[in-house]
């Protein structure tokens, strides 16, 4: 660590450059999307200390890069309007983007592939982010703070992980309670095992919106947690279907690990459907 | 309050059982508005209201239908976890429909459940929808509207609005609360804490019922104030939501159909975030903010879909084509699939008299339609059914299905050893043979259903293969005359997993018998075991579960009718548990 931190000092600019101290940090919980994590007041926090005995004036430049080759970085002409002044010894916590000035804004950046009024409106891609920052002089430019890895903030993961999708039966159908067997589709891009929970709501009235139901039920008609495959067979040892009411269904898959971020928190879309007397082919 | 007017309704007509009878034909409602829809201002003194009245209750003007029910039951649970019984939440629905000569029809809904509490978004819900001659509908209450499928589609509303179809003029208008506040509460984390959601939505549209085009707009926004701060840990957040879209039906000559539906959403996931022109420039910001201002959490993300039709006699079919970005979402609508780009084609074959039937579909789809994953995900769905019934004693059908996903790369070169490749496939066959006697109907039915998920990466197969077998075949006899039925079935489940081997298997038994002097008690039983043995991680278990279950229901008048209901689960083996449900329902059909 000594070593690899001697290196550090002698890329950076020798001794000027641990004048200022910069830690960056991204509070949980956080969301599949990037923007809302780093942008929104509160979340993202940079802590900016003064090492001297000396008021400093200075400028902060940064870059968001990911493992996927994306990079946004602070143009090297940036000169905001007006200095950040650091008291001798002061620390100062910036959280907010008033405060942070506009080092990350759109036209102070440049960038590698994905211009960032794309990223505006579509989000950042997949990836394993960190976000950077440096204290520069404000008059001449020269490092105040280590260079990278310091100064830069805990990785950040944006995956987009769908919910599973009921396969069948198929919302809205007509289903014999003998045949019944629940499918859905596995969900995709998770490298982790995920399990599935299945929720089965008995409607008041076959018009009835199951989305409205599936959450307000105090006592589901039947629940199953913990599923490891991504199927279920309605047999004659669960509860018994009735012929002629109608019934709302939900799987949610969880990550035992809770690494996964799902997006609607891993639930799928809601169903409905029917039982009736006669046998009828399960879809 | 709604309930209880319908309480009443029900407690009156259970007393005064000679009353129903005037009631099953009509009953005469004295609304005001029927009369003050006269438009006689001038008639408005008592004595012609009276008359007014009078009259129209000679000509029976208003007609109600309608049924409610009443149930409460109990739960008791012993095995698994500690032992647990608990009253079933009692709860009411009701329906009612008031007909007028005047041409309103005005069905009114009602459910009511002592399990409704505040930590939810609400269980009790009251509305109506009266039609007035089938071009004005309004609505008041708990109601699910539906403009088109992207925009408001079918989301609960507490509120009113009012729909018009004036010869070519489409209209409508509703706004309401879409989601009631919740608190947080430190006592119970697992509630879900919701802002208090309101908005509007507005139709615009030209044409008929059948063939039309319209404009919606639909605003609806959370209110930041409406609950406490929340803790930082939740990921909870005030939202907006502007949507604009176009829905078109077109049908010709009821052979062709033709749908569009468009939609452009900008959704802010929070709108105590910046506004997002502090970092990037935005032209005609000066304008938009006006109308919706965008923030760092707003996506703007658009839907479309589209579908032609084509129904003849022999042959009809559809084409669709679907395209939703990634997270595209509305407030009107619940949660649905996207990033999504999809293409069906389903034809489908009715051949020699209807004793042929053909329904097949075949659809295309793909993920990742903005480049943001790390892999694409590409499905081919699949499915054919065919249904042969060559009289009206014998039907034999047969089905498959099949769920493919495969992958390539996206915005990173794919891992192998991740790279998901799948078929989720479905088979089926089903016979059913009806044998009519006089007196009796004797019925035999056999099903046989094969599933599989079939992994076709050798690195994730070993984990994630299943399969399933699932047969079953019934017998069953009806006497018309005694009132009597039976049926016995026998079911057989294999399922086969990685380190899971699970099979179930037994017989069922069913009874019914309608009795007494007008057959108004019906008495059923149901009896199955089920033999079960499991084999998980080498470890085998065997074990049964009983399924039983018995009920009595009773009508009296024919219009109220009494049932009682009791079923047990009791299972052996591994995870011993018995379960016990107890239900009581009253209904009542007017």
């Amino acid at each position: 660590m000594k070593k690899y931190l001697i290196i550090l000092l002698l890329i950076s600019g020798g001794l000027r450059a641990q004048q200022i101290t910069v830690n960056v940090s991204v509070a949980p919980p956080m969301t599949p999307y990037l923007l809302d994590n780093i942008f929104k007041t509160g979340k993202f926090s940079i802590q900016i200390k003064n090492n001297t005995r000396e008021t400093i004036q200075l400028k902060l430049t940064g870059s968001i890069a990911g493992d996927n080759g994306l990079w946004l970085k602070t143009k090297p002409n940036y000169h905001p309007p007006k200095p950040i002044v650091l008291n001798p010894n002061e620390i100062r916590i910036l959280k907010n983007w008033q405060e942070l000035q506009d080092f990350l804004d759109g036209n102070n950046v440049d960038y590698s592939e994905i211009d960032p009024q794309t990223i505006a409106r579509n989000g950042f891609p997949e990836g394993t982010y960190n976000i950077c920052v440096k204290a520069l002089d404000y008059v001449t430019n020269t490092p105040l703070s280590f260079e990278e890895p310091l100064g830069c903030s805990n990785a950040i993961h944006v995956r987009y992980t769908e919910p599973p999708v009921i396969l069948s039966p198929v919302c809205d159908e007509e289903v014999h309670a003998s045949n019944l067997i629940f499918r859905w589709s596995g969900v995709v891009g998770a490298a982790t095992k995920v399990t599935y929970s299945l929720k089965i709501v008995e409607l008041p009235f076959p018009e009835a919106d199951p989305n409205v139901f599936i959450d307000a039920v105090e006592v589901p008609f039947f629940e199953q947690k913990e599923l490891n495959i991504n199927n279920l067979v309605y047999n004659a040892s669960l509860p018994k279907l009735k012929p002629g009411k109608s019934y709302a269904i939900r799987i949610k898959a969880t990550d035992p690990q809770h690494k996964l971020i799902f997006l609607n928190e891993g639930k799928s879309a809601v169903c409905k459907f029917m039982v009736t007397d006669l046998p009828h082919e399960s879809h | 309050m709604p309930f209880f007017l319908v309480a009443s309704i029900i407690i009156a007509s259970i007393f005064m059982p000679e009353n129903l009878k005037a009631m099953q034909d009509s009953v005469i409602v004295h609304v005001p508005k029927d009369t003050l829809a006269t438009n006689h201002p001038d008639s408005s003194s008592a004595d012609a209201v009276r008359v007014k009245t009078d009259t129209l209750a000679k000509t029976k003007s208003w007609v109600i239908r309608g049924e409610v029910n009443i149930s409460t039951g109990f739960y008791r649970m012993t095995g698994l976890d500690a032992p647990r019984g608990q009253m079933l939440p009692w709860g009411f629905t009701g329906k009612l429909t008031l007909a007028s000569k005047s041409g309103w029809i005005i069905p009114v809904t009602g459910i009511y459940s002592s399990q409704s509490n505040r930590f939810r978004q609400p269980y009790n819900q009251v509305g109506a929808s009266p039609v007035f001659k089938e071009k004005l509908i309004l609505h008041a209450g708990y109601r699910n509207v539906y403009f088109s499928p992207l925009t408001l589609a079918g989301h609960t509303f507490l509120g009113g609005g009012a729909e018009l179809q004036q010869k070519k003029l489409r209209l409508g208008f509703v706004y309401g609360k879409f989601n009631r506040a919740i608190e947080y509460n430190l006592a119970q984390p697992d509630i879900i804490p919701y802002f208090k959601r309101t908005g509007f939505a507005a139709r615009a549209g030209f044409g008929t019922k059948v063939s039309f085009l319209d404009l919606i707009v639909m605003k609806v926004a959370d209110d930041v104030n409406s609950i406490n701060t929340l803790p930082e840990e939740q990921a909870v957040s005030p939202a907006e939501n502007l949507v604009i879209g176009l829905s078109s039906r077109v049908r010709i000559k009821k052979k062709f159909t033709f749908e569009m539906d468009g939609s452009t959403s900008v959704f802010t996931r929070d709108t105590r975030a910046e506004a997002i022109s502090d970092f990037v420039s935005i032209p005609y910001y000066d304008v938009i903010k006006k109308v919706f201002v965008p923030r760092i959490s707003t996506q703007l993300s658009t839907a479309f879909q589209t579908a032609i039709g084509y129904r003849a006699r022999h042959f009809n079919g559809r084409l669709q084509y679907k395209r939703i970005e990634p997270d595209f979402k509305t407030m009107g609508a619940y949660y649905f699939q996207n990033d999504i780009e999809s293409y069906t084609a389903s034809p489908n074959l009715t051949l020699f008299k209807s004793k042929l039937k053909l329904n097949t579909s075949i659809g295309l789809q793909h993920d990742n339609l903005l480049n943001q994953k790390k892999a694409q995900t590409n499905r081919l769905i699949g499915s054919a059914a065919l249904v042969y019934a060559p009289d009206e004693n014998l039907s034999l059908d047969a089905f498959y299905s099949n769920y493919g996903i495969t992958q390539k790369a996206g915005y990173m070169p794919i891992i192998d050893t991740l790279r998901i490749s799948q078929n989720n496939r479905t088979l089926s066959a089903n016979g059913i043979y009806m044998k009519m006697g006089e007196t009796t109907v004797k019925t035999f039915t056999a099903t046989a259903i094969y599933q599989e998920l079939q992994d076709l990466n050798s690195h994730t197969s070993a984990f994630n293969e299943n399969k399933n077998w699932n047969y079953s075949a019934s017998y069953t006899y009806q006497d018309l005359v005694s009132d009597f039925d039976f049926s016995l079935n026998y079911s057989y489940t294999l399922t086969k997993a990685a380190d899971l081997n699970s099979l179930f298997h037994g017989p069922t038994l069913s009874l019914n018998k309608r009795t007494l002097k007008s057959k108004n008690m019906l008495l059923s039983a149901n009896a199955g075991y089920m033999f079960s043995e499991q084999n998980i991680y080498e470890f085998i278990e065997k074990g049964g579960v009983l399924n039983a279950s018995a009920s009595i229901s009773y009508t009296l008048f024919e219009h109220h009718n009494l049932s009682l209901n009791w079923s047990i689960i009791k299972s052996t083996g591994g995870q011993a548990f018995s379960e016990n449900r107890g239900t009581v329902a009253y209904q009542l059909t007017f």
